[in-house]
């Protein structure tokens, strides 16, 4: 699942469109494998929106999260993604982790409580650092990224904030979601079904099944048909009770390690 | 678990570089090596190298490094699971913290929170501190313990330093534990290269990156031949199902090839992870044999049964009776 994180609906806009998103209210717009969010303007508007969005939706430590948006820079129309994000007001840096290659240009953010007028090599927004630490108490960070397109040299620089001229910006960012969503293919591992039958068989207890998982697991490790094992050891003995179940426990143990 | 990870950035794609440490000539020296990759300035190796929540699998195939100065404690007393060789002041250093190899079963999975690698470029600090602790008695310093040092050569030259320091400080003895391709030694006798041995099915199931038994056989051979003291370290011996299979055949090549008169000791134990740290081991390394393992408990260590310890280590015992002192066998 990817949870992505916009300022305005004009940036999280190309995003609903291109992927369908249905509005779900309280600005979430929810698709397959994507829950968007237009958290509003500013630190405590977007911590408070992430916030509710990950109590609602219970993000895994797998999935990912994206703060899209526009920025203040120097290189107006280029999109960039974040490796260092500054926090003007608290004087904290956050790193999110890059462990992938998006094929974007990096650069560091800085975090800011109102408009800036004028810019140097770094990024400005309102939002990231508030993003970074809601989000990182949910999802680790080489689940994080945020992708920054620069929409103006700073507020006196008279550029025009249209909705359209916002959205038409931030319509290349659709490719890297496209791009993540192609990261996010899981392997599923079933659930152990064998220690579910087995532990029945065994009478174990709880501290029993647990020691049955830990070998299953193991004897997986080994390439061994852990299923075929346990039935050998079964095959003559009639279990009964869960004193049966600890010697045919310890036999398991004792043919995988020795 | 992710499964698509094609994309991954190649190892030390950014580096990270504590502000104050940018104008450092190692760090200069180190950056030379990584022009291609992203630099992005830090103000401390903490906030990156302690975040919450990092996937220490997913940094381990791709990981970042850190250029920093370490203003805190540079010198540690070496744990008691460690074998001390008989020495009284055994202590190790860690002037790089991470290690660019990826052994399942290495401590370090467990001690730090990133599979990323800090280097720090305050090696002068470092020799201060040593030199203090050596100032009144003889002290043994495991420099290559949070990390592999000889394969950090092509990057900076840590391990030749420590070996340097050594030679020219008759109160210290160096101890540089390597499992590197990469051969460059520097004789003396209070220089020891420790190798670790291990079987190619090992190598290849739990150490990876790591060199082949055959490269660090052949350099084991080499430095014996330069005359440096060497140390053979059967350890840690990994179970597998064939183990006596896996170890009798690298004993074999072992000593067919090396000359056991110049070898000054040796090391055999097996396995044996902090009882704190197992889960996050096997949370990390779900497929893994080595930390799967049902081990037993005991004095704060995940450990193998007495038995198949016993067994696992007599197998090397007995593949050097005869060939080997026994008073110079360590066996943990």
């Amino acid at each position: 699942m990817i949870y992505i994180f916009a300022a305005l609906y004009p940036e999280l806009e190309p995003v609903i469109k291109e992927f369908s998103l249905i509005n779900k209210g309280d600005s979430v717009y929810v698709g397959d494998n994507i829950v968007a969010t237009v958290t509003g303007v500013g630190k405590v508007n977007a911590a408070f929106s992430v916030g509710r969005t990950m109590s609602v939706y219970t993000p895994s430590d797998d999935d990912m999260a994206v703060n899209i948006g526009i920025a203040a820079g120097s290189d107006v129309g280029t999109i960039f993604l974040i490796n260092s994000i500054h926090d003007r007001d608290t004087d904290k840096y956050y790193y999110p982790d890059m462990l992938y290659d998006l094929g974007l240009a990096e650069k560091a953010l800085t975090t800011v409580s109102s408009v800036v007028s004028t810019v140097d090599d770094n990024l400005y927004d309102m939002e990231a650092s508030a993003i970074y630490q809601t989000v990182s108490k949910y999802i680790s960070p080489d689940n994080m990224f945020f992708v920054k397109t620069v929409s103006d040299a700073g507020a006196n620089k008279n550029t025009k904030f249209t909705p359209e001229y916002v959205s038409n910006l931030m319509s290349s960012q659709v490719e890297v979601i496209k791009k993540l969503l192609t990261l996010d293919e899981r392997i599923y591992i079933n659930p152990i079904n064998i220690v579910d039958v087995y532990s029945e068989k065994l009478f174990c207890s709880e501290y029993m099944r647990n020691e049955l998982a830990q070998l299953v697991n193991f004897a997986r490790t080994l390439d061994v048909d852990a299923e075929a094992l346990l039935d050998d050891i079964i095959s003559n003995k009639n279990i009964v009770s869960r004193k049966d179940g600890r010697e045919v426990l310890d036999a398991f143990k004792s043919r995988l390690t020795s | 678990m992710r499964l698509n990870q094609d994309s991954l950035h190649k190892p030390f794609a950014h580096v990270y570089v504590e502000e104050s440490v940018m104008d450092n000539p190692d760090t200069k020296e180190i950056l030379a090596h990584f022009e291609k990759s992203v630099i992005i300035p830090i103000r401390h190796y903490k906030d990156v190298f302690n975040r919450p929540r990092q996937n220490v699998s997913l940094q381990s195939k791709c990981r970042n490094l850190i250029l920093a100065q370490n203003t805190g404690a540079k010198l540690f007393k070496g744990a008691p699971v460690c074998q001390d060789f008989g020495y009284d002041n055994f202590m190790y250093t860690a002037s790089v913290q991470g290690c660019i190899y990826n052994c399942d079963y290495c401590f370090l999975k467990g001690m730090y929170a990133t599979g990323n690698v800090v280097i720090f470029v305050n090696f002068e600090d470092y020799v201060k501190d040593v030199l203090e602790a050596c100032a009144e008695e003889p002290l043994y310093l495991c420099a290559s313990y949070d990390t592999d040092l000889q394969a950090l050569r092509g990057i900076i030259d840590y391990s030749d330093r420590w070996a340097r320091l050594a030679a020219r400080t008759p109160n210290l003895t160096v101890e540089i534990r390597t499992k590197a391709a990469k051969a460059d030694f520097i004789p003396h006798e209070r220089v020891i290269y420790a190798f670790s041995i291990s079987p190619d099915e090992i190598v290849s199931k739990y150490e990876h990156g790591t060199a082949s038994l055959d490269r660090r056989i052949s350099n084991v051979v080499e430095a014996c031949e330069m005359g440096c003291q060497v140390r053979l370290c059967f350890d840690p011996m990994v179970y597998t199902r064939d183990y006596e299979a896996c170890y009798n055949s690298m004993m074999d090549k072992v000593l067919e090839r090396v000359d056991f008169g110049a070898i000054k000791d040796v090391s055999i134990g097996t396995v044996r992870i902090s009882s704190d740290y197992i889960k996050k081991f096997r949370r990390i390394s779900p497929d893994s044999a080595a930390v799967q393992f049902p081990f037993e408990k005991k004095e704060g260590y995940c450990v193998y049964p007495d038995a198949l310890n016993e067994k696992m280590t007599g197998l090397i015992r007995s593949r050097l009776e005869g060939v080997f002192d026994n008073d110079r066998i360590f066996v943990d």
